[in-house]
């Protein structure tokens, strides 16, 4: 009896405990690791927002992604509706210089705030983080910060404790989007060629999986590893997460997430080949009239959009090369009259923001409604 | 309304002094009165603008120009009627800035002198320094004296002329994520894999990047600027004539090592029998005697990056060599010691070779 109430004392001891421990400290708080500094980023080539309004940046001169916290939590429903012309001009006058003294590298939306963020290259080899604010901008300071930080493992180091031998590998980071408690990250190495893809947890500790990849590259009719992944999404099929990646000249490819293990060589699934000389650019998915859809912008094409059941659809995998050069096969898809759209992001449920090229050289920043996409 | 407006015509003084540009003033009081004391520096880079007013400053933006109706962003922070002006990032050398008042009415002027006193940027070298590559060259790299911009694509500032006809050709891929080392002093181009690559679509619609029998001529234009903005010093050209293609991996029993002294810190050489990927080579090789691994200096002798010698920090111990090469190490064809890098892959092929695994060379002092 004494031993059964002893129990039963214990057992409400611990739930009081978990009990308090819950009221005074969130399930998961993502930043609890943070510290707060200056983490030296040296370039921004790619960012992804994750929740709470921390943003992800790439930074392949330090080959490392940081993690930092942006604060920008307050909620907005809806972005603002924009078209700033001369856009490129207006961001080198607000960094006190002219056009050709920077370059903007990489646009973002803060899914929660629906601000838009802007990754920014400066002559000198300075990042800078601004966001627009009204027809104007605004600087993100990344010296100060509340941040978290991991470098990208070498995959294939021979006696990386070694640092005196550690070979000089140069990445270059392609993509990087935040999905489910991971940082994935896809680039290219200088010295084999040949594509990567990590799977980073996040909050990052020191793990990280490397996956070799390989795709039927149907344009090539051939198997083939050696190429780089240059930008991708996440696509739910059979409720299964699915990496949906483009590569350069243009297969799209799909690989289960979950298959993406440390060290394993997967082979991926060509749902579409795209066209030989065209090389994607960046990949957003948004949802109208209950269809879900996905843009891809290029750097030789149009827009492209996909329809998610047509690669739902698609069971079969691309086996015979594709006949006649730049002709496509697999997964139908639709071009969009939205030639040379250098940037491209979903800005809110039913708005795409993009940063494009205009025939007579003009870059302009506009907004436009998915309803004419 | 108080008012003032400047002088427009800019002093320039010598880099690194205190600049003064120069204030007039029209109206009535100090009000609209803004006295430009100093630009400030610091490691060389305008970072501020220091001025004297007694006016509210926070009606005061700083523009690029007097024509820019974007304001530069930045922080003020006062002393009295001392201020500060901090931009997000450092003025630019020859620009021109107003300060304002309600985004219009210019008060004030400075600009920034050129920089003097920086040597011009250089190209060091451009790899493969070889006359004569293979038909399959699969990189070259560009290496500079220092940081170079990457503003724009790297291939606007490279040209590759076919030296036999004169067209200009384009036989690099185009990434918009370029190879650049963390220093930005070396650049990685890759010719187009797919028409390198046999009966790849791009090879067959487009043929070889480069053609056997050819000569081309590679040109790096001197408007390219490193990050200190100073323009490359000349024009920078390389011409190879094209040679047969090369499809043989490259194997250690076609190497020759040469040991001639054998004592002390003698030097080793290896010679590869062909030339070798110029940063692979000195990257993937190890060298270790009966004590354990040996450290030391390992370069390519001459241009033809087909010899390479070990110089050790330490005297060899005992009477053998034991040399430790990586898979990985490659021909200037991308054939490295466990692949080619043009080959068949059949369907369900298995996984690339692991070029993580290392092969041993042994070479053993002469009784």
């Amino acid at each position: 009896m004494k031993k059964l109430i002893l129990a039963c004392f214990l057992c409400a001891l611990v739930a009081v405990m978990m009990s308090n421990r819950d009221a005074t400290q969130p399930e998961s708080d993502l930043t609890a690791d943070f510290m707060t500094g200056n983490p030296e980023i040296a370039s921004i080539d790619q960012m992804s927002f994750g929740p709470d309004g921390i943003l992800f940046l790439g930074d392949s001169k330090n080959a490392a992604v940081y993690a930092v916290d942006t604060k920008d939590i307050q909620s907005n429903a809806e972005g603002e509706e924009l078209r700033i012309e001369g856009f490129d001009t207006k961001v080198a006058a607000a960094l006190g210089t002219t056009a050709d003294q920077i370059s903007i590298k990489e646009m973002v939306v803060n899914p929660i705030s629906k601000k838009i963020y802007f990754g920014v290259q400066t002559a000198d080899g300075s990042p800078v983080l601004l966001r627009i604010k009204g027809e104007g901008f605004e600087h993100v300071p990344l010296k100060e910060v509340s941040y978290s930080k991991i470098d990208l493992a070498d995959p294939i180091a021979v006696d990386a404790k070694d640092k005196r031998d550690r070979p000089l590998r140069t990445w270059a980071i392609s993509e990087l989007k935040y999905h489910k408690g991971k940082v994935l990250v896809s680039g290219l190495s200088n010295k084999e060629f040949g594509s990567t893809f990590r799977s980073i947890p996040f909050p990052f500790a020191d793990s990280q999986d490397y996956a070799s990849l390989e795709i039927w590259h149907a344009a090539h009719g051939a198997y083939e590893t050696h190429a780089p992944i240059k930008t991708f999404d996440i696509i739910q099929l059979d409720k299964v997460d699915h990496l949906m990646a483009s590569y350069t000249c243009t297969p799209l490819v799909l690989f289960p997430l979950e298959t993406l293990k440390n060290g394993e060589h997967t082979k991926g699934r060509t749902v579409a080949e795209l066209g030989a000389g065209n090389s994607p650019l960046d990949m957003i998915s948004y949802e109208k009239e209950g269809q879900t859809y996905f843009l891809m912008s290029n750097s030789n094409r149009p827009v492209m959009r996909i329809k998610y059941d047509d690669i739902a659809s698609f069971k079969e995998t691309m086996t015979e090369p594709v006949p006649v050069f730049a002709e496509t096969e697999g997964v139908p898809y639709d071009n969009l009259p939205f030639p040379y759209v250098l940037q491209m992001d979903k800005l809110d449920a039913t708005n795409v923001v993009y940063l494009q090229r205009a025939s007579d050289g003009d870059l302009v920043l506009r907004t436009r409604t998915t309803k004419w996409m | 309304m108080d008012v003032g407006f400047t002088n427009p015509i800019p002093k320039k003084i010598k880099y690194g002094l205190v600049f003064f540009c120069g204030l007039l003033c029209i109206g009535c009081g100090r009000e609209g009165v803004v006295t430009i004391k100093q630009v400030d520096y610091e490691h060389a880079k305008a970072v501020g603008v220091t001025f004297d007013t007694a006016m509210d400053v926070e009606q005061l933006r700083v523009f690029v120009g007097a024509e820019s109706q974007t304001s530069v962003i930045g922080v003020i922070v006062s002393e009295g009627h001392q201020h500060r002006f901090t931009p997000v990032v450092p003025f630019t050398s020859g620009q021109t800035y107003t300060l304002r008042q309600q985004d219009t009415v210019v008060l004030a002027s400075f600009s920034i002198p050129e920089v003097q006193g920086i040597p011009p940027a250089e190209v060091l070298a451009i790899y493969p320094q070889v006359d004569t590559v293979p038909e399959n060259l699969l990189k070259v790299y560009l290496e500079f004296n220092r940081p170079m911009q990457r503003l724009e694509n790297a291939l606007d500032h490279i040209s590759v002329t076919d030296a036999t006809d004169g067209t200009v050709v384009q036989p690099f891929l185009r990434l918009e994520s370029e190879l650049w080392n963390a220093e930005g002093t070396l650049l990685t181009l890759w010719l187009d894999p797919g028409r390198i690559k046999t009966d790849l679509i791009p090879n067959r619609e487009l043929g070889l990047p480069l053609e056997s029998g050819k000569r081309y001529r590679l040109e790096i234009d001197s408007g390219w600027k490193s990050q200190d903005g100073m323009a490359l010093q000349q024009r920078y050209s390389k011409t190879w004539v094209v040679g047969q293609r090369d499809d043989q991996r490259p194997a250690l029993r076609n190497w020759t090592l040469e040991w001639k002294e054998a004592t002390g810190k003698a030097p080793l050489t290896i010679d590869f029998g062909e030339p070798m990927d110029a940063f692979l080579g000195v990257e993937t090789l190890r060298f270790f005697d009966d004590v354990g691994r040996v450290n030391g200096k390992l370069e390519f002798v001459g241009q033809q990056q087909q010899q390479l010698r070990f110089t050790p920090e330490r005297e060899w111990q005992g009477p053998e060599i034991k040399i430790q090469v990586e898979n990985r190490l490659e021909d200037l064809s991308g054939n490295n010691l466990a692949r080619l890098f043009d080959r068949p892959i059949a369907e369900g092929a298995e996984a690339e070779p692991d070029t993580s695994k290392t092969q041993t060379l042994r070479i053993r002092r002469k009784e």
